[in-house]
Formats: structure tokens, sequence, C-alpha cells
């Protein structure tokens, strides 16, 4: 502090001012003691993994399966997940969750032919050099494909997660969506940036 | 002096008193859970911090890793890299003479530090002549900077000879990230000012790219190295471009582009010769680069670059560099990870009179090659917790052969947050231009970090000059980059031979030789912690010892030059406040330790001295009035001014700055 006195007097700062600054300086400090704790728990700051999870499992609810696809299991909507990246331990945080009347099943698959009758599937950005191949190993089959990689909309996958100005938000190809079978309600994709094919 | 301690003891109990004032405010799993409470419309209004732009990788890298951040960058309120190298631990800086930087990593810092490799994308932009960087020739725009990985100690088994103390790689951003129109001005006392200019964009759905331009002027009235009154006037202009092209989805192409001119005179005013003209310097250079990657699988990955470079200084010399590497990562029966490669370098030059315009060379032209190949091998020795990297470069070179640098690590990993890692290396710092062929008269001297004696007439370099080696150990922890707090803590201990000092061949002359050697060690410390999303306070303490010895009483006796040039301790504070969402409030805090500046080698050798220990303030507030426009004031050295290297005085310096666009 001492440094900073030297700086005022070289500024001719009044003595009063000086001191002034000096003790909103160590007020702010202070405040930020006193609050942090409290503060951490209310305003809390998300990363943008914790959304994109969260929102993983909102997009059901805007999603129509065909009948023979929900009819498999009843009681279970299962969710797959290809690949590794950091969504990972979000999403299997979910398990056992309802959703849609069912109760969720996260599983990571290391093979897209053990896909069996997952409803969702999560290509994670690992998986970015065979997407190709994993999209070709579900064509037609009624399966939700979420990914998080640039291009995913455009080269088949239906939805996919995109930055726009520090907030999470999702593009939908709905071209994708129908050859799947799926019906994807207008109101997502009302919110959704809209996507096409290649 | 009384005054840092208060400071230092201040800060430290700041920092401590925070940290357990806030621990328990760490808490809650489930977050996730309680975020999908919210609607769509909600979740998609929630602006989300981009995690720590750490990639998952650095965080479990087996190494003394720093990265510098975007945000690091933008609130630091640096206008070049070496003012942004400060905040980084185990890394000495210190500004010479006005836009002159002497910067290392452990130690051997000097104007012509030679220990340390530098890049950007992958580019060395090393100088072979005395193979070190000359910081004041680069020039770029700090917007576009990604990131800056800084890993302190030897990386000589992957990027080979040079990468002795250090690497630091400076990445640039991709041009999906710096799309639309951007533009900064700063300007401040004392004079100086800047501009930049950057408009990025797509070209169909898969390519992307950027052009851009900065160019800045500085006056400066100072003490010169020598003492006496000094102005200088400097500037540098700059243009260039990128363009990122997905090929397909496998392949990514990346070309860079730029070619820039820095001019500066410097003139003195000496009691004999007033307006006297002591250096100036005229530089163009241009590089282009291109890089090819192409992806086979997920675990399998390969990758061409190649770039060409030119630098020219007006009347002193002239290069040429062309090199082209080639990379191949990939898995091996789920356990191994490799990673191979090969490259080759060229380099032609023409010395007129080689730096700072002494010397006389022999050859004057000189075209040298260098061949390299490496490989290395990451086991999982016991998935998930004990790994070991194996590895090792072979590099020939025109000056001393063959080269073999291995080194291998382990690193401990018994929880996901905590990783322990040791490594034992070797490197070599091969020799430069200047130690092979250069003679200097009148006691000028010659790279590395010293100066002949000063009955010295004339000192010259020799071809029997051999690599300085090193044999480098170290430890480290780190507590992994999540939640609030951070930590990063390693010691080194590193054993250096063959290093350089100087020997009388005839009387008055003296010749290169590698009669030192010595050991250095030290220990250095960050942290990190953000209890909140509107402050955060991050810090580093570093401490080094360095112990040098002759093997040969007859050699010059340069020791103690070698262990005084570097300060012991070097510790630093910022914090990070926003006031509000659109107000910023930046504070740091360093301290240097002091350093004898003896420069045996320069033309007033009676000004040998000292350069007493600095703590220094800077302050950046900045405000956002509308989107896409930054304001701030920026200041800088408030504690008062001091000197880092030489008898140049460091004075306060404000600036202010506007910055308006995209992708800042």
């Amino acid at each position: 502090m001492n440094l900073l006195f030297q700086f005022f007097i070289a500024l001719k700062t009044p003595l009063k001012l000086q001191r002034h600054f000096i003790a909103v300086l160590l007020l702010f400090h202070m405040i930020v003691l006193v609050f942090a704790p409290i503060s951490t728990s209310y305003s809390q700051k998300f990363t943008d993994n914790e959304v994109k999870a969260a929102l993983v499992f909102k997009f059901p609810v805007y999603v129509r399966w065909p009948e023979n696809a929900m009819n498999d299991d009843m009681e279970k909507f299962r969710c797959c997940i290809i690949g590794e990246d950091p969504m990972v331990k979000f999403l299997t945080q979910f398990n056992g969750e309802k959703l849609i009347g069912k109760t969720i099943h996260v599983k990571q698959i290391s093979d897209i032919d053990t896909l069996e009758d997952c409803l969702m599937l999560y290509i994670c950005s690992s998986e970015k050099g065979k997407l190709a191949e994993i999209m070709k190993s579900i064509e037609g089959k009624p399966v939700l494909t979420i990914g998080n990689m640039k291009a995913f909309a455009t080269n088949g996958g239906i939805i996919n997660f995109i930055m726009k100005e520090g907030s999470v938000h999702f593009e939908i190809n709905p071209e994708a969506g129908k050859k799947a079978g799926l019906e994807i309600n207008s109101k997502l994709l009302r919110i959704a940036n809209i996507s096409g094919n290649k | 002096m009384k005054k840092t301690q208060g400071v230092i003891q201040g800060g430290c109990i700041f920092f401590l008193t925070a940290i357990f004032g806030t621990c328990f405010g760490v808490a809650g799993d489930s977050r996730v859970l309680e975020l999908s409470r919210l609607s769509i419309e909600e979740l998609i209004s929630i602006k989300v911090t981009s995690v720590m732009k750490i990639p998952q990788s650095w965080s479990k890298t087996p190494a003394a890793i720093y990265v510098v951040t975007q945000e690091d960058i933008r609130r630091s309120g640096a206008e070049n890299v070496p003012d942004l190298l400060r905040m980084v631990p185990g890394v000495q800086v210190a500004e010479i003479d006005e836009d002159i930087y002497a910067i290392s990593i452990r130690g051997f810092n000097d104007a012509h530090a030679n220990k340390l490799l530098v890049m950007v994308d992958g580019r060395s932009i090393y100088n072979h002549i005395f193979s070190g960087v000359i910081w004041s020739y680069m020039n770029v725009v700090m917007e576009d900077i990604d990131r800056i990985e800084i890993i302190r100690g030897p990386g000589s088994s992957v990027w080979g000879a040079n990468a002795v103390n250090g690497v630091i790689n400076i990445i640039t951003k991709k041009t999906e990230d710096t799309k639309g129109m951007f533009a900064g001005f700063s300007g401040g006392y004392p004079g100086r000012v800047s501009g930049t200019v950057r408009y990025g964009g797509e070209i169909g759905n898969n390519a992307g790219f950027r052009i851009y331009a900065r160019g800045y002027e500085n006056h400066n009235d100072h003490l010169s190295q020598t003492g006496d009154d000094a102005g200088t006037v400097y500037n540098s202009v700059m243009t260039g471009f990128r363009t990122d092209w997905d090929v397909t989805s496998s392949d990514n192409v990346f070309l860079h582009g730029e070619m820039s001119r820095y001019a500066s005179d410097t003139v003195e005013n000496n009691p004999i010769i007033p307006d006297k003209l002591i250096r100036s310097v005229d530089t163009d250079a241009y590089h282009l680069l291109g890089r090819w990657r192409h992806t086979f699988s997920e675990s399998s990955e390969a990758a061409w670059r190649i770039y060409h470079q030119h630098e020219k200084r007006r009347e002193d010399y002239e290069f040429d560099t062309t090199d082209i590497d080639f990379q191949h990562d990939f898995k091996w029966k789920e356990r191994h990870q490799f990673v191979w490669g090969l490259g080759y370098g060229f380099i032609s030059d023409e010395m007129i009179k080689g730096l700072l315009g002494r010397y006389t060379y022999n050859p004057v032209k000189r075209d040298q090659s260098l061949f390299s190949f490496f490989l290395q091998d990451t086991v999982q020795l016991s998935p998930d917790y004990l790994n070991l990297t194996l590895g090792s470069k072979y590099e020939h070179n025109d000056y001393t052969g063959s080269e073999i640098q291995p080194g291998i690590r382990i690193s401990w990993t018994p929880h996901e947050r905590h990783i322990f890692w040791g490594a034992v290396s070797r490197s070599v710092r091969t020799p430069s231009r200047i130690d092979s062929h250069a003679t200097a008269k009148q006691g000028s001297k010659l790279s590395g970090a010293t100066g002949p004696p000063l009955n010295a007439k004339a000192v010259r370099g020799s071809e029997d000059f051999e690599s300085e080696e090193l044999i480098a150990y170290e430890l480290g922890y780190r507590l992994n980059p999540r939640d609030a707090f951070n930590l990063d803590f390693a010691v080194f201990y590193n054993v250096y031979d063959k290093l350089f000092t100087y020997e009388e061949r005839e009387p008055g002359i003296w010749e290169i030789v590698n009669d030192m050697e010595g050991e250095t060690y030290g220990i250095e410390i960050t942290a990190d912690y953000r209890p909140v999303d509107w402050w955060r306070l991050s810090g580093c303490w570093s401490y080094l010892e360095m112990d040098m010895r002759l093997k040969n009483d007859q050699a010059a006796d340069l020791t103690e030059y070698v262990e005084e040039t570097n300060p012991k301790h070097q510790a630093s504070l910022h914090s990070a406040f926003n006031i509000r969402d659109d107000v910023e409030l930046d504070l740091s805090i360093r301290h240097v330790d002091s350093i004898g500046h003896h420069r045996p080698a320069l033309r007033l050798a009676s000004m040998p001295g000292e350069t007493g220990d600095y703590t220094e303030i800077d302050i950046r507030l900045a405000w956002k009035p509308v989107r896409n426009v930054e304001l701030s004031l920026n200041g800088k050295n408030l504690g008062g001014g001091h000197r880092e290297f030489s008898n140049y005085e460091i004075d306060e310096s404000i600036l202010f700055k506007v910055k308006i666009g995209f992708g800042n």
C-alpha cells in the first residue's frame, strides 16, 4: 500500500482522496471474503457442458418416436453415449431420473453395433473422425442423434450444440429427423437454428 | 527493503484469508440435475463460463506446464508477448533497453539468452545467429492469440536442441473464432500509439479466413544502458492472413502468411557527442506456413507442416529458413500411445555485420541443414493410474553432427484431480553461427550470457565449440483445474556441463570454449482461485539458485556473471475482479529480486553494479458500454518505476485502449 501512496503523491492527489481510494479497494476485498460463500450457492456459474447435458434430457419432451420404437420397453428410456468427452460425466448423472414417464438409463457404448434399443444417441466430439461411419450404421433407425461438434447437423446429425454470444444454443436438421422417422415439435424448431444437409 | 516486504506480506495474508474464507463455499453435486429443472428457453439464456480453456490433455501432462489463456491476455492489458510472460512462473523477463528484452526460463537470462525454444503455431521463431529470439520483432495481434503454452524444463525429446530450459508455444486462434470486423486502438504516456484491424469471414461451408494488420510507434526518452540521456523512436507494421479449411471431415488444412517491417533509431546525448545515433535497426521479414492434418481414426492422426521464413536486417544480416516436418500419433494395443516424427530444416544466410554490427564472420555466407527424427511412447502401466513416457530425439546438425536427447517421464494419478509426476531428460544447446564463426574486436561479446575479460583485444568463435549439455531432474504435483481452486507445484535440479566461457589462446585473443559446468535448482508454485464467477485470484512464486564452476583455471571466470543475472525470488499476484457485468478491475503486484548486471563486455565497463529488487503494481479498469465495445485504462509500473537488467529506467505508463468488434 505504501507504493500506492507514493503513486498518489506522484500524481499530487489530495491525501483524503488517496485514503478514500485505498479504503474502497480494501472494502472490495472484504466484500468478496464475506459474500463469496453465500454467492456461490445463489449465483452459480455453470459451464457449457453442464447446460448442454441438461438440454439433452429436455429434447425428448418435444420429439415423438414411432410407435414400434417405444414399444420395446415401456419402462426405460435408453440413452446411449458413444466416445469420450467432458459431457459424459454429466450425462451419466441422469441415470434413474424420470423422463416422459420412463426411467432414464444412460449407457456408454464403444461400438455402434451395440446400439440396440437406444432412443437417443449422444455422439462425443472424440468420434468426429468416425461420424460418417456411425451415421451410416444407424441410417433409418428411430434414433435421436445429438452431437457437439462442427458440421454435425450438416452431416446427417439431428441436433447439434453451438455457442452463441456466451450461451449454449443448438441447431436442428429437420430433414435428418424426418429420415429417422422422428416427429419434432414445432416449438423446439422455433427455438433452434435450422440447418440442412450439405 | 521494508516497504516491499510490507506489500508482499499484505498480499500473502490477503490471499490466505481469501482461501480460508471461502473454502466451505464450494459446494454441491448434481448441479446438472438442478439445471434440468429449468426450461429450454431458460437454459439457452444462461451465460456460461467456457470452462477452463486448458484442454483436458494439459491437465494430465506430466510436465511443468503453464497456459496463458485468452482471458489472461485480455485482462493483463499487455501490448506485447514479453509483458504477458511476466505472469508466468519460472520465467525471467527483463527489459534491457527500450524494446529490447532478455527472456529465459529457469535461469541463464541475457539479451542473447539461448536455452529456450519459442514457436508460433509450431514455427520456430529463433534466430540461428545466436540461437535466441529477438522479441521486439514479434509484432502479434494480441486478440488473435488463442493461448500460450509454456513448458518449463527440457522439451528436447520431442522438440529437439534449444528446448533446453523450456518451450514457449504461441497458438493463434482458428479463423472460426475471428469472424467479423475487429478494430483496436491504444495510446498513452509515455508516447505510444498502436492500431489493429482485422476482418474474418467464411468461404463456403467448410473454410474460413482472416486478414489483419497492426502497427505501432513508440517514443521514449530515457537513460540508456550506459547512463546517458537517450531517446528512441521505434515503429513496426505488419500484415497477414490465415485460412482454415476442412477439406473433408478428416482433413484439415491451414495456411498462414505474414510480412512485417521493424525500424528503430536510438539517439544518445552523451557529454562529448550530442544527438549521437547509437543504434539504428531496420528489419524486414515474412513467412508462409502451411499445415495439413489428417485423421485416420479416433486414435490415429498425422500432420505435415511446412514453412518458409525470411528475415533481413539492413546492413547486418539476411537469412532464409525452410522447414518441413511430419508427425504421426497413434494408439497401439490399447496401452501404448505412440508419437513419431521426422523433420528437415535448411537455413541459408549472409552475415554482413551480424548482430550489434562489430563482428566479422568466416565464412560470411553459409548454408546449414538439420535432420531430425523422434519417437515417443506413452505406456499405461496401470490404466488410469500410472503412465510412463519414454522417448528420444535424434538430430544431425552441421556443427556437432549427431545429437541424441532422450527423456523419461512417469506420472501417477491416484485420483482424477491429483497428478504426481517426475522426469529425467537430457538436452543440448547446439552451437550457433556466432559461437562457431564470429570474431569480435574491441571487447565486444559473443553469444551466451557473457562477455569476455576486460583485457581482450578480440574474441572469436571456434568450430571446436561443442554443444552445451543438460541433464534435468524434475518432480511435480498438480491439483487439476476444476472447481474453484487449482495448484501447480514443481521442483527441478539441473546439471549442466560444457557451458560456454573463453580461454586466452594468444595474448589478448580469447576463444570460446566449453569450460564451465554447474547446477541450478529451484521451486515454482502457482495457485489459482476462483470462488465466484466475478472474482479470480492467481499468484505464483518462483525460486532459483545457480551454482557455476570453471572446469579449467585458465578459462575466463564468468561464473558470477551467469549466477547473478537471474533473480532468486519472483512473485506475483493478480486479482481479476468484475465490479459489475460490464466493469472489470484488475490489480496485479509483482516482486522481482535484485540481480547483478556487470557487463564487462560493454564499452562502459565502469558501470557494473546491481539492479535492485523491485515491486510494481499494474491496474486495469475496463468498461463495456455496449456489446462488442471495450474501453480500458491501463496503468503499468505504478510502483514508481525501476530498472530490470541495466541502467535503463522503466517508468510508469498509462495506456488508454479501445476495442471494437467481434472475437476480442
